[in-house]
């Protein structure tokens, strides 16, 4: 065989088994994790180190100009944090009968009780699916399928790999990712699904229902994989056919013809700007 | 054997690098550098070991971004045989050349993976704008990596190995 006849069947057998690969992964829920696992041992010491250099020289730089608008910065803190103190005081009554009515309602099944944070040690390289990846994995109890939300308790998305030092997580922003979700003045129950780009889609949520511009969303808890409760976003759109710009709270009479609703959702978490988050650990099966 | 020691090793540092950036700083993600390294070392290396650098490159991008495993690897393949191929048809020399041929491969290579998603009718296909887009920063950061001092690596590895593989021009 000549070089050329060698070098064209070199790229046919590289192609074809490319895309057997591909068409093995076509409708299944989990792609090759043992290959992708691979290459992510391999390169997550690097990574480590990477977002530790950097993020170093960052900090020092930023702490460096940080420091020509400490004494504004530093009063504005001084008064947002006595008013959160206020606030910390004001809630723990509210927390104590949370707590004491979850344990009534014996409605702490579904919730994790273990947490581990994490740090963002890279983003995905092709730019096209939505997702991040950790530096905590399962040498630190991080599974398939766990959740994350940010320090401040909105929900980023669910852990779709793992390696042993890292972890790949998919954002809710994704066009793949799917979460149960319940608006929690209307309690009316759907589909939050990503749109790949900035905001969310909640889908079979019901013309009949009652949809205010602004209304908080959570977990429902139904998809099995999110614990319930947690904070995903707000309502920005909501309307019937095609998403209305800047509509505002939404009656619908019951003659409509369209069966579902178009809520527009904007998540709580930034996620361009994730840099620590909280792995919620799943509760073993029982 | 040595030198395709070293492209992996190149790839996963490449990859590395930027997926960190990328989380750093998100616009970098536009800049496509595995793209970049897989265009660089192509028009300096045989056919075959460009093929099998694209098809490595693409895995390894496949592995570290969460998505299809075998998409990247198959659209930077067929990228990896094009430039090649044209490497040794015309004469590409110059910062100017090369930005050019390879800020094209990027395009076609986002129209590639856009053709296998929509055949596999998988989500997340991209605008033209967005294809566009990537693909001129990719030709202006090779324009850029190309005058500068990253340069001297690729060309210093490629030398390294040329006396390992065939030589592409006598």
């Amino acid at each position: 065989m000549t070089l050329t006849a060698r070098s064209a069947a070199l790229v046919v057998c590289l192609l074809a088994f490319f895309f057997l690969l591909m068409s093995y992964q076509v409708n299944r829920t989990r792609t090759l994790a043992t290959a992708r696992s691979a290459v992510t041992g391999l390169v997550s010491p690097f990574q480590r180190i990477s977002t530790s250099v950097i993020g170093g020289a960052r900090s020092a730089w930023s702490r460096y100009v940080g420091l020509l608008g400490s004494a504004d910065e530093f009063e504005r803190l001084r008064q947002e944090n006595a008013q959160l103190l206020r606030q910390l005081a004001s809630t723990a009554s509210a927390r104590h009968e949370n707590k004491r009515l979850r344990a009534m309602l014996r409605a702490t099944k579904n919730t994790p009780e273990t947490w581990t944070a994490a740090r963002v040690v890279g983003r995905d390289l092709a730019h096209r699916y939505q997702s991040l990846q950790l530096d905590r994995g399962s040498a630190d109890g991080v599974g398939v399928d766990d959740a994350v939300i940010s320090p401040d308790g909105a929900l980023v998305g669910r852990v779709i790999q793992v390696s042993r030092w890292t972890c790949a997580v998919q954002l809710l922003t994704d066009a793949l990712s799917g979460v149960g979700a319940r608006l929690t003045e209307s309690r009316a129950s759907g589909l939050l699904a990503g749109a790949d780009g900035p905001l969310l889609e909640l889908r079979l949520i019901q013309t009949l229902d009652k949809v205010g511009v602004g209304e908080i969303v959570e977990t429902s808890g139904e998809d099995g994989i999110y614990p319930p409760g947690i904070a995903v976003g707000e309502v920005t759109k909501a309307g019937v056919g095609p998403a209305l710009p800047g509509t505002p709270p939404v009656t619908l009479s019951r003659d409509e013809t369209a069966l579902f609703m178009q809520i527009e959702v904007r998540p709580r978490a930034d996620m361009m700007r994730l840099e620590d988050v909280l792995v919620l650990h799943r509760k073993p099966e029982r | 054997m040595k030198a395709i020691l070293q492209i992996v090793v190149l790839m996963l540092v490449v990859g590395t690098v930027q997926t960190t950036l990328t989380q750093m700083m998100p616009a970098i993600g536009l800049v496509d550098g595995l793209m970049l390294a897989t265009g660089l070392l192509a028009l300096r290396h045989t056919f075959t070991t460009s093929v099998l650098t694209g098809a490595l490159a693409g895995f390894v991008q496949d592995s570290l971004s969460g998505g299809i495993v075998g998409l990247h690897a198959f659209s930077k393949t067929i990228v990896a045989a094009l430039i090649t191929t044209l490497g040794n048809i015309i004469v590409v020399r110059g910062q100017l050349a090369e930005a050019i041929v390879i800020g094209t491969a990027a395009v076609i290579e986002s129209m590639i993976v856009m053709g296998l998603l929509g055949f596999f009718a998988w989500p997340g296909v991209e605008g033209l704008g967005t294809i566009a887009a990537r693909g001129g920063a990719t030709a202006v950061i090779c324009g850029v990596i190309t005058t500068g001092a990253p340069r001297l690596v690729v060309v210093w590895h490629s030398r390294r190995s040329r006396s390992l593989l065939l030589p592409r021009k006598r």
